[in-house]
């Protein structure tokens, strides 16, 4: 049986423009964040990019979930290329990939409760045609992500950072996604938050199949997370494989320094 | 051995809300002394009671405090401000709001140095220069002639380190020196904080969440939980065989490359409270996988027979 494939990246390039003449527009200096990236996620399985800051890692992860165009080269979303998609078609590939970023907080909007922060998402999605009928979805998801109920009418400022993250990541499953871009979900976290959320990851992706990009600094939590690893530097990926097989055998100088740095033991 | 830090039964309390109790800490001169806790468990307000930068609002009340030779508890507030200009160094954690933005760091490098040890700013200059190129710059002349943000996160925390070397401290306090770098930046600020211990003889007061980075650069160390030390002593001896469940937990709970994919993580549940914290039972009672009874009640203090390791629980 052959596997689905749920995103492909192809030779994805990325610059940016730092300098452009004052009349004529023409480029000056410009920065290349990506140098050409190629990548499958396939169903249920999750890849995970390391590198240190400046890398590229989260332009990749961006690029993929539709937050920035690529340059050059293209996203494919079950094998169809996103700049092609019907709206329709589109609307189901922006619902089915969801992000959760690093500061939970700073995520959410601080004006709103948290139970206005989940009903969006489920109105404009459709999924839910009333506040009440999303009212009981996010009730079940709630608990599922291991949260108590009284949170609902609280704001994020009122909450702790690792009930705030639990709350992001209810968010991005209301949805039913089939990939989920985690960047840097746990490096804000206290380290034994850090293991919770990491477990509760896990857990979902085992019961819902969910495909997950991992990105972080952290080789051990990348390593625990991950079925391939992308080591990435300066917008190059430097080296690839199976996580294990990467982070024991390493062939690159650059890993090596990665991991040595790193302090697992 | 001489002491540089003498911490003996500190309380603090912020109104009627204990933060921090019973908390006592002995670091010796020239060693790396790591202080170890989520956020919220009293590290950093621990660190500024030895150096007088309570917050205000804040009550205090020890047995004793002595840094770097003097007793903060009977000296004057003038007394107390010329001392710990003089002695201590200071780095901190967020390496962008410490240096000013609009200065030049020749213009701000040496403030400290000039008001403590009555120099001129000639002189001043000349140390930096030295100091910066001990930190690992090239070329000191043109880092003095920059804006820090015209310099990187590490550049910037190799500033702050130079700063704080300015008065020849007897004790530097980084509060979660690292924290905001990368992981090969962070290596490299390390090494060099090892390389300053040994090459000038320094204590150094390493605060930090980071057990595995306490682990390869401590000589000692204290866990503190909920503003509590539950555990502490000699790196080696800790780490070789840890007493408390909350240390052996937070041993366990950094993923380490030769994790079993399928087995979950063990996890600590729960949050670490943020009030009642006066009672006589243990503190960690509600996360604790091990716990009895009886540690609501009271909790055992065990040291053993070379003051090497500390714990306070009652499995034996």
């Amino acid at each position: 049986m052959t596997k689905k494939i749920v995103i492909s990246a192809v030779n994805i390039r990325k610059e940016y423009v730092v300098k452009k003449h004052l009349f004529t527009g023409k480029i000056k200096e410009k920065y290349v964040a990506v140098k050409g990236a190629a990548f499958d996620v396939e169903e249920g399985k999750t890849i995970g990019i390391v590198g240190e800051s400046g890398s590229g890692k989260s332009t990749i992860g961006e690029i993929v979930g539709g937050l920035q165009k690529p340059t050059y080269g293209c996203v494919l979303y079950f094998g169809k290329n996103i700049k092609e998609l019907s709206e329709e078609e589109y609307h189901d590939y922006r619902k089915s990939v969801q992000f959760i970023f690093q500061d939970p907080k700073g995520s959410m909007d601080p004006n709103y409760e948290i139970i206005d922060i989940l009903t969006m998402p489920l109105l404009t999605t459709n999924i839910a045609k009333n506040k009440d009928e999303a009212e009981k979805l996010i009730d079940k998801m709630l608990l599922r992500v291991g949260l108590d109920l009284t949170i609902k009418n609280k704001y994020p400022a009122e909450v702790s950072g690792g009930q705030c993250q639990r709350a992001a990541i209810a968010r991005a499953l209301l949805v039913n996604p089939k990939l989920i871009i985690c960047d840097e979900p746990v490096s804000a976290l206290d380290v034994s938050i850090q293991a919770q959320i990491l477990n509760l990851l896990r857990e979902l992706q085992r019961e819902l199949n969910i495909s997950y990009i991992f990105i972080s600094h952290d080789i051990g939590v990348v390593n625990y997370m991950s079925d391939t690893i992308l080591v990435m530097q300066n917008g190059n990926i430097v080296e690839r494989g199976e996580a294990k097989e990467v982070l024991l055998h390493p062939k690159k100088e650059y890993t090596k320094i990665l991991i040595e740095s790193a302090f697992v033991h | 051995m001489n002491e540089t830090v003498v911490l003996n039964n500190l309380h603090i309390k912020a109104g009627s809300n204990t933060l921090v109790k019973n908390t006592s800490l002995i670091i010796n001169e020239g060693e790396i002394f790591g202080l170890v806790g989520e956020s919220g468990s009293g590290k950093t307000i621990t660190a500024k009671a030895i150096i007088n930068l309570l917050p205000k609002g804040l009550s205090y009340s020890a047995d004793e405090i002595i840094t770097a030779g003097k007793n903060m508890l009977t000296a004057s507030a003038k007394e107390k401000k010329e001392h710990i200009g003089k002695n201590i160094g200071y780095i901190p954690q967020n390496t962008v709001f410490y240096l000013h933005p609009m200065i030049k760091i020749k213009n701000q490098i040496g403030d400290g140095y000039i008001h403590h040890m009555n120099k001129t700013k000639k002189e001043a200059l000349e140390k930096a220069e030295a100091l910066l190129y001990k930190v690992g710059f090239k070329y000191p002349k043109i880092v003095l002639n920059y804006y820090p943000w015209q310099l990187s996160g590490g550049m910037r925390q190799r500033c702050n380190i130079a700063m704080a070397l300015m008065n020849d401290p007897k004790l530097i306090i980084a509060d979660e020196p690292t924290t905001a770098l990368d992981s090969t930046v962070q290596r490299q600020v390390m090494e060099l904080f090892r390389k300053i211990n040994e090459e000038m003889k320094l204590s150094i007061l390493l605060i930090s969440h980071d057990l595995g980075l306490v682990k390869h650069y401590s000589h000692s160390l204290a866990v503190m939980y909920a503003g509590q030390i539950v555990e502490s002593g000699y790196t080696n001896a800790v780490f070789s065989n840890p007493k408390h469940p909350y240390t052996q937990l937070l041993i366990k709970i950094i993923p380490s490359l030769k994790i079993k994919k399928n087995e979950p993580l063990t996890e600590i549940p729960g949050l670490i409270s943020e009030n009642g914290r006066d009672i006589e039972g243990c503190l960690f009672f509600n996360r604790c996988p091990k716990a009895m009874d009886i540690c609501k009640e009271m909790v055992a203090e065990h040291v053993d027979d070379k003051h090497e390791h500390y714990y306070r629980c009652n499995l034996e």
